[in-house]
């Protein structure tokens, strides 16, 4: 049973060529604005370069590792051919559609308005809707995914759905309603300003259409990644999963409060109460919860790996681990990553550290840490292990894959570490020159240099990942046998309907947005007076 | 898992999950709209209503009865608006470059200055257009400008913008050298 191999690997290849294409105009950008490199004048540039680099990395990169990933752990562990392949190539095609649609116009600078779009600048609509285009895209594979689980529901009545396709719907349900925030702004708000319709836009009530969006985004983000934790790393080293059940409570939870928490995104905007403000981030608190369970969860089912591998004592299971195995490497730099990481996202979720770091590359190097590096790394890890099953070809440059691995780990420490620091010492972000022999942030520039070199790894690193994988193109064909998932160290045989089911976890999602975040959004509908000129942005 | 059954008191998990997350938001919401506001130094708010009413983004009336205080200065009429002043006519250049005569001798003969005056060519021309009106209601005082801009019309500042706004500014690349460093 594998009828999407091609699909994946579309969703796969396109994904990873266009994170090519936008690690290197980050690498420009982080070099153009380093004292290593005189002033291009011309700013316009660089804005044109950070909208492409956003966009592909923030929308069609992840969207696709999701969307391929989610077909593939669909079809693998449900153990039937997936359901609507038609329907998932249309999807497909929509996202790379939508990112054609998106990038010409950004190309030509025509809509320099960074992909979190900041209204009330306005860019050329066609920039926007093939945003929309890749969100549509996206949206038919939740609707597979759901479609897809319920049928085998119905074949199977009252059996357990197998852990990694709970998680992948997971992912697809969270996804599915993190996007409504963005879509509605586009749609309602930014759309009919950028065709003319009108020329006024609320700017306030945008922001917080799309805080509904951006937080989650990152949960969904991540949610590629977790998968991998649980279902990939205990089998690829010869574990246990410590608990199925941990698991499934970690991914439910998610659900419910990754998704309804993103006005503290908002924390210094003036036109959404500080009672929301406050009430958002006594949620946020809350997603270490989920977070804390997966790092017991899985540093438990490492420590099975270990003990079975011959590992005694307390900490004797660690160097008995398979640290050459790449799965190993990636998702134990991929923790380290996620701590820093989350060190610094408490800082931004409290009301008043984040005033000392809003709007500064401090929030920068902390998306990167989180983003491209904790997360990003394990979808390195996803391809290298589900490779061999795509192609039908040996994928075995492990010495590459290490080496791969471990420049990504040392770039993102170096890019992001020092861009954490310039940011405390108040670097401001979204700007396209600093002069650095101003003594006021002369002292930024050693720092800033060291980023440009850490992005300068990052680019090597990249180019060994693919290279890692146009080798598993052309390697010798093989047979890589049946995929497996993890196994739980005590494999359910039934679940309650709760750890088997989404309707109380999608009620609960709905109803907790709705106490969030319906009374700003009426509240911001219903004042008058509050639309202001939109800007419009492009060469002329 | 029928509907039917999962919204119902008697299925725990619904009962805990319902329950919990809304203890955390009535707790969370009972702090953030009434006892954090309230603890808040230099907040006047008449009563715990008044307070949740701020907390959840109400714009407040000022107190009835209290004093509304004025600044006994004049500050700007400008009200910036994007497009303001663009697409300036030949004449309206023409114009400004006439008038601008009279300012030569502090921001120079084509708009850069010899003598530490701003340089005025290249200049966004809302922003030269602001400061006139600002120097002429007195929202910005200065007795070199004052008594220059007390005859100019609306139309006079607005093509004085527009001549300096089209002068060539000074190159990015070849800062004055004239300027100590």
């Amino acid at each position: 049973v594998w009828n999407s191999r091609r699909l994946v690997l579309a969703h796969l290849w396109f994904a990873f060529a266009g994170f090519g294409a936008a690690l290197l105009l980050g690498e420009w950008q982080m070099f153009i604005r380093s004292p290593l490199h005189a002033w291009i004048s011309d700013p316009e540039w660089y804005y044109r370069s950070v909208t492409a680099h956003g966009t592909t990395m923030a929308y069609v990169f992840p969207a696709l590792v999701a969307m391929g990933f989610g077909y593939f752990v669909t079809e693998k562990s449900l153990s039937r051919p997936l359901i609507g392949l038609s329907w998932a190539w249309i999807g497909f095609a929509l996202v790379v559609l939508g990112t054609v649609t998106a990038i010409i116009p950004v190309a030509l600078g025509l809509a320099s308005v960074l992909y979190t779009f900041y209204p009330p600048l306005i860019g050329n609509p066609f920039y926007y809707i093939g945003v929309v285009l890749v969100v549509v895209g996206s949206w038919v594979w939740v609707a597979l995914t759901s479609v897809n689980l319920y049928r085998w529901k119905r074949d199977n009545p009252g059996a357990p759905v197998p852990f990694a396709m709970f998680a992948t719907v997971t992912g697809s349900y969270l996804w599915g309603w993190t996007a409504v925030g963005a879509a509605l702004e586009l749609l309602f708000q930014i759309i009919p300003v950028a065709l003319g319709l009108r020329d006024t836009i609320d700017a306030g009530l945008a922001r917080v259409f799309f805080s509904w969006t951006l937080h989650a985004i990152v949960y969904f983000w991540l949610m590629p990644t977790y998968i991998a934790y649980y279902t990939i790393v205990p089998r690829a080293i010869g574990g246990r999963l410590f608990s199925d059940s941990m698991g499934r409570i970690a991914f439910i939870l998610f659900l419910i409060v990754a998704m309804p928490i993103g006005i503290h995104h908002a924390f210094e905007d003036p036109q959404v109460g500080a009672g929301f403000k406050y009430l958002h981030s006594v949620f946020t608190a809350f997603v270490a919860l989920p977070t804390l369970l997966t790092v017991f969860t899985i540093c438990a089912s490492v420590e099975i790996a270990g003990r079975l591998r011959g590992g005694k004592g307390v900490l004797g299971w660690l160097t008995a681990l398979p640290w050459r195995n790449p799965v190993m490497l990636g998702s134990a730099l991929s923790f380290v990553m996620l701590g820093f990481g989350g060190a610094g996202g408490l800082i931004n979720m409290s009301y008043q550290l984040d005033a000392t770091v809003h709007n500064t590359q401090w929030i920068t190097g902390h998306f990167h840490l989180i983003f491209g590096g904790a997360i990003v790394i394990m979808y390195f890890v996803i391809a290298y292990d589900i490779w061999p099953h795509l192609t039908g070809r040996a994928l075995d440059s492990f010495g590459l894959m290490r080496a791969q691995l471990w420049t990504w780990f040392v770039g993102m420490i170096v890019l992001t570490f020092p861009w954490h620091w310039v940011g405390i010492l108040g670097m401001p972000r979204r700007m396209a020159f600093y002069d650095y022999t101003d003594p006021a942030i002369a002292a930024q520039a050693a720092s800033v240099t060291m980023s440009v070199i850490g992005g300068a790894i990052l680019v090597l690193s990249g180019v060994l990942f693919l290279i890692v994988l146009a080798r598993g193109q052309t390697a010798p064909r093989t047979e890589p046998g049946a995929y497996r998932f993890s196994v739980a160290a005590h494999p359910p045989r039934s679940l309650p309907a709760g750890l088997n089911g989404f309707g109380l976890w999608l009620g609960l999602m709905v109803g907790l947005t709705i106490v969030n975040y319906g009374f700003p959004i009426v509240h911001l509908l219903a004042t008058p007076g509050t639309a202001v000129p939109a800007i419009s942005v492009g060469v002329r | 898992m029928s509907r039917d059954r999962i919204a119902s008191l008697s299925n725990p998990w619904f009962t805990a999950s319902v329950g919990i997350t809304a203890a955390i938001a009535i707790v969370g919401a009972i702090a953030g709209f009434a006892w954090l506001p309230l603890q808040q130094q230099g907040e006047r708010f008449r009563g715990v209503w008044d307070a949740i009413c701020s907390a959840v983004g109400l714009v407040r009336n000022a107190p009835s009865g209290g004093q509304i205080v004025r600044g006994d200065y004049p500050t700007t009429r400008v009200e910036i608006v994007p497009q303001m002043l663009e697409g300036a006519s030949a004449e309206a250049i023409g114009r400004g470059a006439t008038l601008a005569l009279r300012c030569t001798m502090c921001h120079g003969a084509r708009g850069l200055s010899q003598a530490d005056s701003p340089n005025l060519a290249g200049q966004y021309p809302v922003a030269i257009y602001k400061q006139l009106v600002d120097f002429r209601t007195g929202a910005r005082a200065s007795a070199v400008m004052a008594p220059l801009v007390a005859n100019l019309s609306e139309a006079d500042m607005r093509d004085l913008a527009a001549y300096y706004a089209y002068l060539p500014r000074p190159s990015d690349q070849a800062p004055n050298t004239d300027v100590p460093p």
